[in-house]
């Protein structure tokens, strides 16, 4: 909805005026004070103005005066009547003996100007910051929560890449930290920025696990059993030591900055693993993206300006083979997690990569190792600069694949209270697809097994989400920019670079703090 | 509109009905007051509205405060000149200059649409606005103005500084030759 018939940076320009001009116009506080004639040296000498009330009911009104204490008052100003007409207006010399009483008046600005003027100042700031960093405000995707035994946590974001019809896919994430505390699970899912969200259905999977072991899902969707799960001896970064930070899921992240004349400018992260247990391995890795690729795709939507419908349906129609391109060429030029392992000859031949989308929920994927490790084996993982977000890394061996059971929703409550059955069937992939607008959010039931606490748990979700276009950007329209993130996505990652480098310190804290809204 | 908003709408609603209710009106008649700064060279008095009990029914009188002088308080009605003993006085209001309550509360309520360019910080200035905003309007309304119920001698004594005439009544004075302040809409 548009607030404003004004464009938004006018309105809110006008908006910080009317804030400044009110506050400059608000009213002072009296403090009247009178005097007998006798207490003529206490009047106070700095008021501007002095009235002069006589016996006989005129008054006297002085703009520079001064008192003599012998001869009277001394003064310019105007004299009334005591109907107040005014009878002279010039010098006057007033004896004391016909002074009824002084009177002086000290107005001063009130106490709650001050306030008012403060909390004006962080408002303006506030204001401002967001207008000059309309990238870093008001971002998201489609996201779930779970329980994980202390607070509904975001889990998983669906098909953060599937950003227009044409990209719709399936996504299946880890529901890692999940902790059910019964059989009926409950998953909120949200739409919490501008967008709008089409979601073909969301299942949930349950893969039976073992006792001590866990189960991963890997990129290309295939689960196995785990079990002997040990993170790596040693983690060293180009920047140093990063072991803590890949120790468990615990959002304490490994990261770097990006690089300022390339996004595409990788780094390597060097593992080393001792006591590796015999059997096929996998490297499980817990990661999620910076908030680059949402600058890339808001400057992206940016570069389209007001044509971005005609783009998106371009995209749609795939005549110029811009899907292709989004998928293949874009997401090849920034780079994957690469996950590397040393053969007996000390080459480093590649395993895999894990590249999911999304910077709000970690990601946690299995990688299937081929090359049999060494008691003592070291992996390297190759990684963009400033892309990613590193949280686990650990080996585990691999007992079993399993197929797991897909469990549909039980029920579906909208918004607070409202059992919704068309959802239901919508989120079931029976009907729909569901439609979601800003602010929307859903209370998902599963029936789990009476064993619950025995199966691992994964998001299954199909969809496609609409970013909402903001009229800020629109002022960046460029329409050779917008075909060159397709046609030579290389050169755009270097072109980008100093423009993301200007707000990456804060970019960070600033998408997180201005979601659409907060569940 | 989304949902979502609505909350933040409601509350702005209820910030706005908060600020109009909890604000003193002022009855003196618009253009009558002079402005704070104006108090330095305005030579009249403030308006005042009395209840007073006159033969047993409960009358009003409200005017120009021309003075107070032996118990006695004296108003300039639109009409004539009312002189009121104190003790028949049931409740006084008085108010000395104008206000500029509008202004705080437009103050507030475009601080709190401002809030809509915020983001999720919005959590925090709305009711940082609401918080400063709201009770800064109401002190503005309630600002140069005294009411009082069955008002003392001394209360009299108190406020009779912002009387046409402070020093009490001329004896020269004939309050019936006494016009009230012209003044402009």
């Amino acid at each position: 909805m548009n607030y404003f018939t004004l464009s938004k940076k006018s309105s809110i320009a006008y908006l910080l005026v009317s804030l400044l001009l009110v506050g400059g116009c608000a009213s002072n506080r009296v403090n009247r004070q009178t005097y007998r004639p006798a207490e003529a040296r206490k009047v106070d000498k700095a008021s501007q103005f002095l009235k002069v009330h006589m016996s006989n009911g005129y008054v006297y009104v002085l703009n520079s005066w001064e008192i003599d204490d012998t001869a009277g008052v001394k003064g310019d100003g105007k004299l009334f009547d005591y109907n107040r007409d005014l009878v002279k207006e010039g010098s006057f010399q007033i004896p004391f003996r016909d002074v009824s009483l002084f009177e002086t008046n000290e107005v001063n600005p009130p106490p709650q100007i001050v306030a008012m003027s403060l909390v004006t100042g962080v408002s303006v700031a506030l204001t401002l910051y967001c207008i000059a960093n309309p990238k870093a405000c008001f971002g998201s995707c489609p996201t779930f929560y779970v329980w994980d035994g202390k607070r509904m946590q975001v889990q998983a974001e669906g098909f953060s890449a599937s950003i227009a019809p044409a990209l719709e896919e399936r996504d299946i994430d880890a529901l890692y930290l999940a902790r059910p505390t019964n059989r009926d699970l409950e998953m909120w899912v949200t739409n919490e920025a501008l967008e709008t969200h089409v979601i073909r259905y969301a299942a949930l999977l349950l893969a039976r696990r073992t006792e001590n072991g866990r189960v991963f899902v890997t990129p290309s969707g295939e689960f196995y059993q785990t079990d002997s799960i040990s993170g790596p001896a040693t983690a060293t970064a180009e920047e140093g030591d990063c072991l803590g930070k890949l120790s468990a899921v615990d959002g304490n992240e490994y990261f770097s900055t990006a690089d300022s004349a390339n996004l595409a400018s990788t780094e390597e992260i060097q593992l080393r693993f001792d006591r590796v247990p015999g059997g096929n391995l996998g490297l499980v890795l817990g990661y999620r993206q910076t908030l680059l690729t949402t600058f890339l795709f808001y400057q992206e939507l940016a570069y389209m300006g007001n044509s971005v419908g005609y783009w998106i349906a371009g995209l749609q129609q795939d005549k110029l083979g811009f899907a292709k391109a989004v998928k293949s060429q874009l997401w090849g030029a920034l780079g994957a997690v690469e996950v590397l392992v040393q053969d007996k000859d000390g080459r480093w031949i590649k395993e895999g990569e894990v590249s999911e989308v999304g910077p709000i929920a970690t990601n946690v994927e299995m990688i299937p190792l081929n090359i049999a490790l060494p008691e003592s084996a070291k992996i390297k993982l190759r990684l963009t600069r400033g892309l990613w977000r590193l949280d686990y890394a650990a080996l585990a061996r691999i007992t079993a694949r399993v197929e797991p059971e897909r469990i549909l929703p039980k029920s579906v409550v909208r918004g607070d209270s409202i059992v919704d059955n068309k959802a239901k069937e919508e989120m079931s992939g029976i009907a729909g697809p569901l439609v979601t607008l800003p602010g929307d959010k859903y209370s998902v039931i599963y029936r789990l097994p009476e064993d619950y606490r025995n199966y691992e748990l994964f998001l299954d979700t199909k969809g496609y989400y609409l970013e909402w276009m903001r009229k800020e950007w629109a002022d960046e329209e460029n329409a050779g920019m917008a075909l060159m993130m397709f046609s030579n996505p290389g050169k755009y990652l270097r072109i980008l670079a100093p423009e993301f480098k200007k707000i990456e310190p804060q970019i960070e804290r600033s998408f997180w703090s201005s979601k659409y809204v907060e569940h | 509109m989304s949902n979502t908003n609505l909350p933040a709408l409601k509350l702005l609603l209820v910030a706005a009905i908060a600020i109009f209710s909890g604000c003193a009106s002022v009855q003196a008649p618009s253009g009558y007051l002079p402005g704070a700064s104006e108090t330095q060279w305005d030579v009249y008095g403030g308006w005042i509205t009395v209840a007073y009990s006159d033969s047993g029914t409960i009358n009003t009188a409200d005017g120009e405060f021309i003075g107070f002088q032996d118990s006695v308080v004296y108003v300039l009605t639109k009409s004539e000149p009312v002189s009121i003993r104190c003790e028949d006085v049931r409740s006084a209001s008085f108010d000395i200059y104008s206000k500029k309550t509008w202004l705080f509360a437009g103050w507030t309520l475009l601080g709190s649409v401002s809030v809509l360019s915020h983001g999720y910080y919005a959590v925090l200035s709305l009711p940082l606005w609401l918080l400063t905003g709201i009770p800064s309007t109401i002190s503005e309304s309630l600002d140069g103005r005294y009411a009082e119920n069955t008002p003392t001698i001394y209360w009299w004594q108190s406020i009779s500084k912002f009387s046409r005439f402070p020093q009490g009544i001329p004896k020269q004075v004939d309050l019936r030759e006494l016009k009230l302040k012209r003044f402009s809409l």
